[in-house]
This record gives structure tokens, C-alpha cells and sequence, in this order.
């Protein structure tokens, strides 16, 4: 091989390496912005896959809310939008949607990135990334068997939400700690 | 004359098929540019070459076989250790087994290439290499909770394929990085497709045009012998991907009001809302394909068969898009009815181009396909008509006349194409 085909060699492997520790840094800055966190009430249901492994598919209040009251209206989007939802928090700690938008506002102070996965009648359905916990095998029926799960998000300047763990009947629940 | 003895050193050069050399030769001993005992020598030379040769190959085959297999076994094992492992490996260490895995393969797989010349050794690790990058993205995801389905992920895995396919002319890191691609697009059109019943036929007319863009790729390879192996993934994967879609659509189970796939008029379209990523892969499986076929006119390469083995399942795509969903027929008769002469259109097609361009695996290829259309055709209707006992018997016969057919029809192809040359 040439000097040159040595080189893109190097560099091929090096956009692989790339690529893997960029997925992990992405996230990882995120997890360790502790100020940013969130909690987000769920309904959990546990479908399996052998390819991706065991884990808890996850539904939050905030995946479909009405657009009366905020300023986005289901003309001004079609599924696939990407979106920015506005989060407030409410009793028992737990974060609603307070507005949404196709741009983030100046004045909010926490919200969120989704795409809008449908339009109903004065409602919009949106996915924030935030739709799947991978569990250790065998790990995630305990998830949906609990009377009560959240889910704390840490969530970047850009919108990006991270989850960084459950919370289960009340308790802690990462079983990757 | 002793006939001399073969030389070793140039046994990883081209053979020239025995059939062609037999003639040729014979045509010279006629044109007396060689005497009978001079044939009769080249012959002989060959003869011990070519023996020589086929068991350098089978040795060859072996030691390929040999070390699949143990990359295999090697690839399992650490998958399983990892696996049974997972939950006690904190995060940033499995992005480091990962990272560690993807790069230990790939820098294995290019010494055992260039610095030793273990060329079957290192082409098992640098797919190897290849498939580890692509678990390492899933597993990363998985590890940071990312949404698998999302298919910039598979594009992620393809992006670095194809170039490092090239780099190391790998034809299976080519096939991977395509099929990968393939799942990309797919994932894709799946999520833009979602809910939209009226698009029923575009997944299947956008699939043929990326199987025409890639086979088209395919032909552009035949142009320099040291690239012809890369383009073999690209002709099998793309005829393929264009006749599995016409088989599957052959079925009047898709169609009617009960079907899968519901033909809706063309006034329901709404062409303003097709995603603009749907309209980058039509046009650019459209705008590769005629790249493709200009490139092959310019060097002279493309033949009226080739360019009709391109055009025909091209023009297939956009009946499949425009003509079955534009129409509304009262019964599924119409669409089913396409379907099958399009699936057998292109079957002689593929029959016909193979035989022009002497494409072994073309003809092969339709003759499987027609086979697997005549079992299940069988199947479908024969099932119904005759009791259990003697359809089964009545299928027996018909199948076994089937396979004798088609076994005929090949040798007699085949043997066309020892005679005309074929490579």
C-alpha cells in the first residue's frame, strides 16, 4: 500500500473512532450538567428485540399535548418537524409543557428537542430521543410491573435531552450504577 | 517437444478458460501459425497449469474457510463476553472496548495484508473490522440510551464503508457497506411513509430505482480488471433487490381492498409534502444511474443489452410509482396483472442480458427466481384445486420436469458461453 493509502487508512479507522467516542462525549457532557435536570412522568410498556437487546420503551405526558395554549398550531407542522417544547415544573416535581415552537424562545428556561410523529385534532404527538431505557436482561419487567416510574432527564443548552435514570416507586433505579 | 513446467509465480493471474484456449488453439494448428505438436504442448502446459492452479484455489478456499470461521468463533465469543458482562462494565469503559475491538480488527486485518501478504487471514479481520464498527455504534447507543431505530445510525456504519472497501478491495466490506445503506434507506423512507397509506407504491418503485442505481454502479467496474471484483456486490445486490421487489409484488394477495397495497388516485397526491430526503435518494438513484450509463457509453463498454438492463427495470420503478398508484381500478386484477408481466419482463430480460454480455450470474440469478415464481405460483393455485395427496404428487412430477428444464436451459447457455468465451 502507498504512503497515501496508508494514510487513508489511518483515516478511515480514525472516522470510526471518531464517530463512537463522539456519540458517547455528545452524551456524557450532558449527564454531567446536573443543574439541567428534569423529571418526566411515564407509562412504561416492555416489548423485546433481540437485536437491541432488553429494554423499556417510554411514554411521557409531555409525548402528546394539546396546542391550545401554546404557539404552535397543528397547520404550522406536518410529522417529521422538529420541534421545541417549553417545560415547566408542576406538583410533584414533575415537568409539563408550558409552550412549543418550531424555534426555541428567549424566554424559556428548560425545554426541549422533538420531532413531531403526528398531528391530530388540536393535538400534536412528539418523540424527544427519550423513548427507550436499555435494561439489563430480564431487568425490564420490574420497570413495568412498578406502580409508579419517572424519568430524570439531563437536558443540554441545544434542547438535547439525556436520560439519566428512573425512578421507580420512588427509588433510584439505574442498574448500570 | 518436453512441455516446460508451469510457473508458480504467476498463478494469482487470470486464467483463460479452457474451452476458449482448446479452440483457439485449434484455430491456430488450422491457420498453421502453430504445428500439431506445439498445440498439442500449449495444451499439455495448460492442462498441468491449470491443474496446479485448482489446487492452489482449493487450498485457497480452505484457508478462507478456515479463518471465517475462526473470526466468526473469535467475534462470538467476544460479543458473548461483553454481553454477559454489560451491566457490571461502567460506561466509558465499554466505549473503550468498543473503540479498542473496531481498531484492533482493522490495524490486525492491514499488517496480515501488507506487512505479511496473509491476504484470506486479513480479509476476514477487516470484516470483521468492518461489522464491529457497526455493534460498536449500536452498543454505544444502547449504552447511552440513544433511539435505536433511528436510522442516521445505520448511516453512520455506511458512510466509512464503502471507502474502506475500495481501500483494501474488499468486495465483502463493498456488499456489507451496500446492504447497510440499503437498511439506512429503508429505516428512512419507513419513517416518511408512516401514516401515509396513499404512498403504498413508493417504497417499492424508490427500492427498484436504488437496485437500477447499484447495479448501474456495478457495470462502471467492468471497465479496469483490477476493479471488476468490487463491482460483483453491486450487480448481485442490485438485480437482486429489483427482481425480490417484482416477485413480491407478483402476489394478488398485496392488492384489492383487503390488500396491502391500496392503488389510490392520482389527485390525492400530494406532491408538495413528499420529505426532501425522499426526493434526494429518487433523484439520486435516478441521476447515478444515467451517470453510470453515460460513463459506460463514453468508454464504449455499454452495450445495448447492458443499457437495457439498466433502462427497463428503471422505467419499471416509475410504472410501479406512477402508473398502479395514479390508477383506481375496480378490481385488483389491473395492478396484479402489471405486476406479473413487469416480474416476467424482467426475468427474459435479465436472461436475455446475461446471455449478451455473457453474465454467468445473471442467467443463474433469473432462472432461481423463475423457478422460486413457478413453485409458489404452484403453491397458490394448485393448493386449492386438488386434494392434499395429489397435488403433492402432481407437484412432485411438475417440479422435477421443472428442475430438468431449467437444468438444460443452463447447460445449454452455459456451454454458449464457453464457446463464445465467457469470463
Amino acid at each position: 500500500m502507498t504512503r497515501l493509502g496508508r494514510m487513508l487508512f489511518v483515516g478511515l479507522v480514525a472516522v470510526q473512532v471518531l464517530v463512537i467516542v463522539g456519540m458517547a462525549a455528545g452524551r456524557e457532557s450532558t449527564l454531567r450538567q446536573e443543574a439541567t435536570d428534569v423529571k418526566l412522568q411515564t407509562v412504561p410498556v416492555d416489548p423485546r428485540d433481540l437485536f437491541r437487546g432488553d429494554y423499556v420503551v417510554l411514554r411521557y405526558e409531555i409525548s402528546t399535548f394539546p396546542t391550545d395554549g401554546v404557539r404552535i398550531t397543528t397547520s404550522d407542522v406536518s410529522p417529521g418537524a422538529t420541534v421545541y417544547v417549553a417545560l415547566m415544573e408542576g406538583p410533584g416535581g414533575h415537568w409539563t409543557v408550558s409552550d412549543a415552537a418550531t424555534a426555541p424562545s428567549a424566554g424559556w428556561d428548560r425545554y426541549l428537542r422533538g420531532t413531531v410523529t403526528g398531528v391530530g385534532q388540536g393535538r400534536l404527538d412528539v418523540e424527544y430521543g427519550l423513548e427507550q431505557y436499555f435494561v439489563p436482561e430480564g431487568e425490564g419487567l420490574a420497570v413495568e410491573r412498578a406502580f409508579d416510574v419517572d424519568v430524570v432527564v439531563a437536558i443540554d443548552d441545544a434542547g438535547r435531552g439525556v436520560i439519566r435514570h428512573l425512578v421507580v416507586d420512588g427509588e433510584v433505579w439505574d442498574p448500570y450504577q | 517437444m518436453t512441455p516446460r513446467q508451469p510457473n508458480f509465480e504467476t498463478l494469482d493471474s487470470p486464467q483463460p478458460d479452457p474451452g476458449w484456449l482448446r479452440n483457439r488453439v485449434r484455430e491456430w494448428e488450422s491457420a498453421e501459425i502453430v504445428t500439431h505438436e506445439q498445440a498439442g504442448s500449449i495444451l499439455e502446459f495448460e492442462k498441468e497449469r491449470a491443474g496446479v492452479v485448482e489446487q492452489a484455489v482449493g487450498v485457497h478456499r480452505i484457508i478462507g474457510i478456515v479463518s471465517t470461521f475462526g473470526g466468526l468463533l473469535l467475534g462470538a465469543g467476544l460479543l458473548l463476553f461483553v454481553a454477559s458482562n454489560w451491566a457490571d462494565i461502567p460506561r466509558l469503559a465499554r466505549v473503550a472496548i468498543a473503540v479498542a475491538t473496531v481498531v484492533a480488527l482493522q490495524a490486525t486485518g492491514y499488517w496480515l495484508r501488507y506487512r505479511t501478504a496473509y491476504h484470506r487471514t486479513s480479509a476476514t479481520f477487516l470484516l470483521l473490522g468492518a461489522i464491529a464498527y457497526g455493534g460498536a455504534i449500536f452498543l454505544v447507543g444502547q449504552t447511552y440510551n440513544y433511539p435505536l431505530d433511528d436510522p442516521s445510525l445505520l448511516l453512520l456504519w455506511f458512510l466509512p464503508m464503502l471507502p474502506m472497501a475500495y481501500l483494501v478491495r474488499s468486495p465483502a466490506i463493498a456488499a456489507l457497506g451496500i446492504l447497510v445503506g440499503y437498511g439506512a434507506v429503508g429505516y428512512r423512507l419507513a419513517e416518511w411513509l408512516d401514516g401515509r397509506r396513499t404512498w403504498d407504491y413508493w417504497w417499492q418503485g424508490v427500492f427498484i430505482l436504488v437496485g437500477v442505481a447499484v447495479t448501474a454502479l456495478g457495470y462502471l467496474h467492468n471497465g479496469r480488471q483490477t476493479l471488476r471484483p468490487m463491482g460483483r456486490p453491486f450487480q448481485w445486490i442490485g438485480s437482486m433487490t429489483v427482481l425480490v421487489i417484482l416477485y413480491a409484488m407478483s402476489f394478488e394477495g398485496w392488492y384489492g381492498p383487503y390488500g396491502i397495497l391500496r392503488p389510490v388516485g392520482l389527485r390525492r397526491w400530494a406532491l408538495e409534502a413528499v420529505p426532501f430526503g425522499m426526493w434526494v435518494v429518487i433523484v439520486g438513484a435516478f441521476v447515478t444511474t444515467l451517470v453510470s450509463a453515460a460513463l459506460l457509453r463514453q468508454r464504449g463498454t455499454l452495450h445495448r443489452p447492458q443499457l437495457a438492463g439498466i433502462a427497463v427495470p428503471a422505467i419499471t420503478g416509475y410504472m410501479l410509482v406512477v402508473l398502479l398508484a395514479a390508477e383506481r381500478p375496480r378490481s385488483s386484477l389491473l395492478p396484479f396483472a402489471i405486476a406479473n408481466v413487469l416480474l416476467f419482463g424482467a426475468l427474459v430480460g435479465f436472461v436475455v442480458v446475461g446471455i449478451l454480455t455473457r453474465h454467468e450470474v445473471l442467467v443463474n440469478l433469473s432462472l432461481v427466481f423463475f423457478g422460486i415464481a413457478v413453485i409458489t405460483r404452484y403453491i397458490e393455485i394448485g393448493g386449492g384445486m386438488f386434494g392434499t395427496a395429489v397435488s403433492m404428487m402432481v407437484g412432485g412430477v411438475l417440479f422435477i420436469g421443472l428442475a430438468w428444464g431449467l437444468e438444460r436451459v443452463r447447460r445449454t447457455l452455459l456451454s454458449r458461453f464457453e464457446l463464445a468465451g465467457a469470463t
